[in-house]
């Protein structure tokens, strides 16, 4: 994965989308930080199959018996 | 009744009161006195409910004395961290945004700890909201580590390790959800536990991320941490993440030998975590002390460090920012920089990064039990270095190395942190055990033999009283 910080247009379309509107130097110190976001969310992604669950299932409480 | 180092830890003070060697009320006085000259110097209080505190503790001698003490906490003070919500007390989360905020009801662990008789000392500092800190922009400064006050105490779980290690409370209330209970233990020389996911009840505790967050107690000794464990586990049906398992007797299964017990040393961890040479150096000290006490110490290799620690955090900022959003979007001027800012991080997040983390997670967790068919317990360090000095703490520090307590914020596995010596700055080091879930008794026996065959609880900080200086 790269490390090049993202450009400040395409990080100004992720602060949009997000609904933030932020200062210009606290936009470029989160701008400075999000190589650590891409970084995590990268490494969360390993290969699996499709039908691998995610740890938090939906369960309905057990009917008495 | 001040004397620099003569107070009792929260287990001798127990078997004191329980002997009549000792009254409630002399004890409160004691710590309320300690409050009012060396507080100042640590900032680990936000509220002192010295009035309160007094009349809980006058009762709690008249019950005593009349033959009903109700257990081993009756009579004993203590204090929370102020993300604990306390009936008729200010509870903040450290936050302007809640700065007048006085809950109606006690949260689920605080009401037992009332009816075990505990007398409670006030609130004490955390990161706001347990997520953003060591912040200088909040109503109330951060925390200061006690053994050297230009330090860090670590965080979230600030104010608790600093008001126990200065000796203002003799055991606390912390709460873990990447380490917040387990690295200002280490930074602070104390012994803290977060234990199994679902043993504590959460109901009450301000929220940061509803699958990571543990309640659990910190304290001088692994002795103190069971009798309060003791009381805070069980289960409670109003909290959805809560286990119906029985409490077992923490204390009095502490003595247990660990003689062929076999240790998983997880090195790959520290040596990604790049610990310090005398960091590692404890570490093998503590190993030896356990191979000394006949447990059979082998390796065992999980996957890197980096991967529990992305999984932990992508879950962590993903649920942090659905709890926080609405005072982002809507006061985000009511929060302090640092949590603004990691707030604003995590709206960066998307769905599909979260669930992808959730996904990771079932493989990290089975891979854990996996390692644990060969093993009793884990075994790893705490921080891979020293407190490091208040200053230094950046905005995102936190995402700049990896931390070595959230792997077991992830499995959601019983981990002490407990002392592990001390480095040639005077300053703490801390080492962790990892037990298989629920076995959270076997945890605490194993760091209560090495501490008995070590003397490092021996030594306690030396502070200045505010009274002295100019």
């Amino acid at each position: 994965m790269s490390d090049e910080a993202i450009s400040k247009e395409s990080f100004a379309v992720l602060l949009d989308r997000a609904g933030l509107t932020v200062p210009e130097a606290e936009a470029e110190e989160l701008r400075a930080a999000y190589f650590y976001v891409k970084e995590m969310a990268a490494r969360v992604r390993t290969p699996r199959g499709r039908e691998a669950e995610p740890a938090h299932i939906f369960a309905l409480p057990h009917p008495e018996v | 009744m001040l004397g620099d180092n003569a107070f009792p830890t929260l287990a001798d003070a127990s078997r004191q009161l329980e002997a009549g060697q000792a009254t409630s009320a002399g004890l409160t006085e004691m710590l309320l006195e300690r409050i009012a000259v060396y507080d100042g110097r640590v900032n680990s209080y936000l509220l002192v409910t010295a009035d309160a505190a007094r009349a809980e503790a006058a009762e709690a001698d008249v019950q005593i004395k009349a033959g009903r003490r109700r257990g081993p906490l009756h009579g004993v003070p203590v204090a929370y961290k102020d993300i604990y919500e306390t009936a008729g007390v200010r509870t903040t989360g450290h936050s302007r945004s809640l700065e007048g905020n006085v809950p109606t009801q006690d949260a689920a662990t605080v009401a037992k700890m009332k009816a075990a008789g505990a007398v409670c000392l006030g609130k004490l500092a955390t990161h706001e909201f347990a997520f953003g800190g060591p912040s200088f922009d909040l109503p109330w400064p951060p925390a200061r580590n006690p053994w050297d006050t230009e330090r860090f105490t670590g965080g979230s779980s600030s104010g608790t390790a600093a008001a126990i290690t200065a000796g203002l409370a003799l055991g606390g209330f912390g709460s873990d959800t990447g380490g917040s209970i387990r690295l200002p233990a280490a930074f602070s020389g104390l012994v803290g536990i977060k234990p199994t996911y679902g043993l504590i009840s959460r109901r009450g505790v301000m929220p940061l991320s509803y699958s990571l967050d543990h309640a659990g107690p910190m304290a001088w000794t692994t002795e103190d941490c069971a009798l309060l464990l003791e009381v805070m586990a069980g289960h409670d049906p109003l909290d959805p993440g809560s286990a119906d398992v029985p409490v077992k007797p923490y204390a009095s299964l502490l003595e247990r030998d660990i003689k062929g017990l076999r240790i998983g040393v997880l090195r790959h961890f520290w040596e990604e975590a790049e610990a310090t040479p005398e960091t590692v150096a404890a570490l093998e000290a503590a190993l030896d002390v356990y191979r000394g006490l006949g447990a059979e110490i082998v390796e065992v290799t999980l996957s890197p460090l980096r991967d529990y620690c992305a999984c932990c955090s992508v879950i962590l900022m993903s649920e942090a920012i659905a709890v926080h959003e609405g005072v982002l979007r809507d006061r985000p001027e009511s929060l302090g920089m640092i949590l603004r800012q990691r707030l604003r991080l995590a709206s960066l997040l998307s769905a599909a990064d979260y669930v992808q983390a959730l996904r990771r997670r079932r493989e990290l967790v089975a891979e854990s039990a996996a390692a644990f068919e060969s093993v009793d317990l884990m075994f790893t360090a705490t921080t891979p270095a020293p407190a490091p000095r208040l200053d230094d703490m950046g905005m995102m520090y936190t995402f700049a190395k990896p931390l070595l307590t959230m792997p077991f914020n992830v499995t959601g596995a019983p981990a002490i942190a407990t002392r592990a010596g001390v480095a040639a700055s005077g300053l703490p080091l801390s080492f962790q055990l990892v037990g298989r879930p629920f076995e959270d008794d076997l945890v605490l026996a194993a760091a209560h033999a090495y501490e008995q065959a070590t003397d490092w609880a021996a030594a306690r900080p030396q502070l200045e009283p505010m009274a002295n200086v100019a």
